[in-house]
């Protein structure tokens, strides 16, 4: 890939957070079913502090990956 | 020993190792400003990491995110999300920060205010901006640190008493060591504060109602509504606050410092790759928060619902452990952010006033201010107490502000120091008019998005008039 190339993919993966937390987590807003035992908002928030973590790092290893 | 001493004792060593660690690292470094402020920019990965989870994670997330849980329940998720939501977006914008820092010599944001807008005037406006509203994310602290002297010592210290002692501690720190100095501390306190939120705090629902899932088959029989979002705290507010915070963190002034003082763009880009993942442990608070509601306790002051859940679970010296974490949470931050307002004094409004102005003469003025903004929070937490939540998306509201000048700004010549200036003055007529005369969070959506939309408006309508800005072409030449 070249550099811009590579730059998008980073941008892509970067703006998922933003997509899972201010357009998808809304729909979660209900009191039950509890998943994992938390109320659904509460269990989607939560999971995307590991995968907004596991994005960026994807995003690294398009931006600087062997390099 | 009795109950009080011990939990007392246990705070007051930590706050002692911390402060000697710090005047350790301090000692022997030559101050002049830069030095002083952004460590020479120097700062790896790991350092640059837990200092900034330290200077991140303060009374706010300890105390305030439990506080807010204990009060209303759901809204508390615009706290999960804005931090992701700001990492995301700092991985690709920070850079820019630290390449211009780095090119231009800028201590401060306001530093780049200047350079990039020419415009001193434009330099002490966002100065102002900044220093102003990072007093009440100061006076944040120094609440939490109150609380936590107060449940801390079991009632014997009153708040009052308690924030006094902590502003005492807090400028001891700040006076010895500048940034380095914190960071060292910071990187105790970083670790410490996790050992405890994961090893003490998460398991007080385990320990009150056996598990996760108990607790909140608990609240559903017996405060359903806490669990869902719902007006006056409801999805609108949800999603403004987040998106408020999440474009506005990375304009805090005292995150520049800590940006500038990165060695290199691939450590600080790592750094955010990780935060994320540090955010987790305001889980085991806001678990702790309602842990109290489910126990069906009514607290009178409830940002101390963390302490309380403590007192709850275990035996009372616990407290004294988890009161350090705390004290060690708000402490850090206090003095990242008063250095950082102290240093926007010196270096944008003293320097500019008196250009001839000696190195020593600007730390000096520095250290003076330090002292001025710590005694003006205390002053405002003592005459004007706020909930810790209301007082950070307060901060945020102000701050975020100078969101299209500090973003915008490095990458598009219509944006000048003419659509910037009206843009920041219609922003905060926007939260000045909604706060104090006008209906508040109007729709339920914070007060704080709508100064950031009627600011964009502006700045937006001036782009269209403006041509280019030949100071942007200077910014943006290769040196």
């Amino acid at each position: 890939m070249v550099d811009k190339e590579r730059k998008l993919v980073a941008i892509i993966l970067g703006s998922i957070p933003w997509i899972a937390y201010i357009i998808i987590s809304p729909l979660f807003n209900r009191a039950k079913p509890l998943i994992a035992g938390m109320p659904p908002l509460m269990f989607w928030d939560t999971i995307w502090m590991a995968l907004t973590s596991l994005c960026l790092f994807l995003a690294y290893k398009v931006e600087f990956g062997g390099r | 020993m009795n109950e009080t001493a011990l939990s007392l004792s246990i705070i007051f060593t930590w706050i002692g190792v911390t402060l000697i660690v710090g005047v350790l690292a301090g000692i022997k470094r030559k101050f002049n400003l830069e030095g002083y402020l952004v460590s020479g920019r120097a700062l790896g990965a790991l350092f640059l990491y837990t200092l900034m989870a330290a200077e991140i994670y303060s009374a706010y997330a300890f105390l305030g995110v439990a506080g807010w849980a204990y009060s209303f329940g759901m809204p508390i998720m615009y706290a999960f999300g804005y931090g992701s939501l700001a990492y995301a977006f700092g991985y690709f914008y920070a850079k820019h920060v630290w390449k211009a820092g780095k090119k231009f010599g800028y201590v401060t944001q306001a530093d780049y205010f200047m350079h990039r807008f020419g415009s001193k005037a434009l330099a002490v406006f966002t100065a102002l901006i900044g220093i102003i509203f990072i007093i009440p994310y100061v006076q944040l602290q120094l609440q939490g640190l109150g609380y936590i002297l107060h449940v801390g010592s079991l009632n014997t210290l009153s708040i009052n008493l308690g924030m006094t002692i902590a502003l005492i501690v807090v400028l001891i720190y700040v006076y010895t060591s500048g940034l380095r100095g914190i960071a060292w501390t910071n990187f105790l306190q970083g670790i410490f504060m996790f050992i405890i939120a994961w090893g003490v705090v998460f398991a007080i629902p385990f320990i009150k109602f056996g598990g996760i899932g108990p607790l909140f088959e608990k609240l559903l029989e017996t405060k359903p509504q806490m669990l869902y979002l719902h007006p006056p705290l409801g999805l609108t507010w949800y999603l403004s606050t987040m998106i408020l915070s999440g474009l506005g963190f990375f304009i805090w002034p005292h995150l520049w410092p800590s940006i500038f003082g990165a060695k290199d763009i691939k450590p600080l880009k790592k750094t955010y790759v990780v935060l994320p993942l540090y955010s987790f442990f305001m889980l085991p608070v806001v678990l702790a928060g309602l842990t109290v509601v489910a126990a069906g306790l009514k607290i009178s002051v409830p940002d101390e619902a963390i302490l309380k859940a403590v007192e709850l679970a275990y035996p009372k010296w616990v407290l004294g452990v988890v009161g350090a974490a705390g004290f060690a949470a708000a402490a850090s931050t206090a003095s990242a952010i008063i250095l950082a307002a102290a240093g926007l004094t010196a270096s944008n409004i003293y320097r500019i006033a008196k250009p001839s102005a000696s190195d020593r003469e600007l730390v000096l003025t520095s250290r003076l201010f330090v002292v001025f903004y710590a005694l003006l929070a205390l002053t405002l937490a003592i005459v004007a107490r706020g909930r810790l939540v209301a007082l950070l998306l307060l901060g945020y509201s102000g701050i975020t502000q100078m969101f299209p000048g500090a973003v915008l700004g490095m990458f598009w010549r219509r944006i000048n120091k003419w659509n910037v200036s009206a843009g920041l003055i219609a922003g905060l007529a926007t939260i000045i008019y909604l706060k104090f005369f006008g209906p508040g969070n109007y729709l339920g959506i914070h007060f704080g998005l709508w100064g950031l939309i009627v600011n964009f408006i502006v700045v937006l309508i001036g782009a269209i008039f403006i041509k280019g800005d030949k100071s942007f072409d200077e910014f943006k030449k290769e040196s």
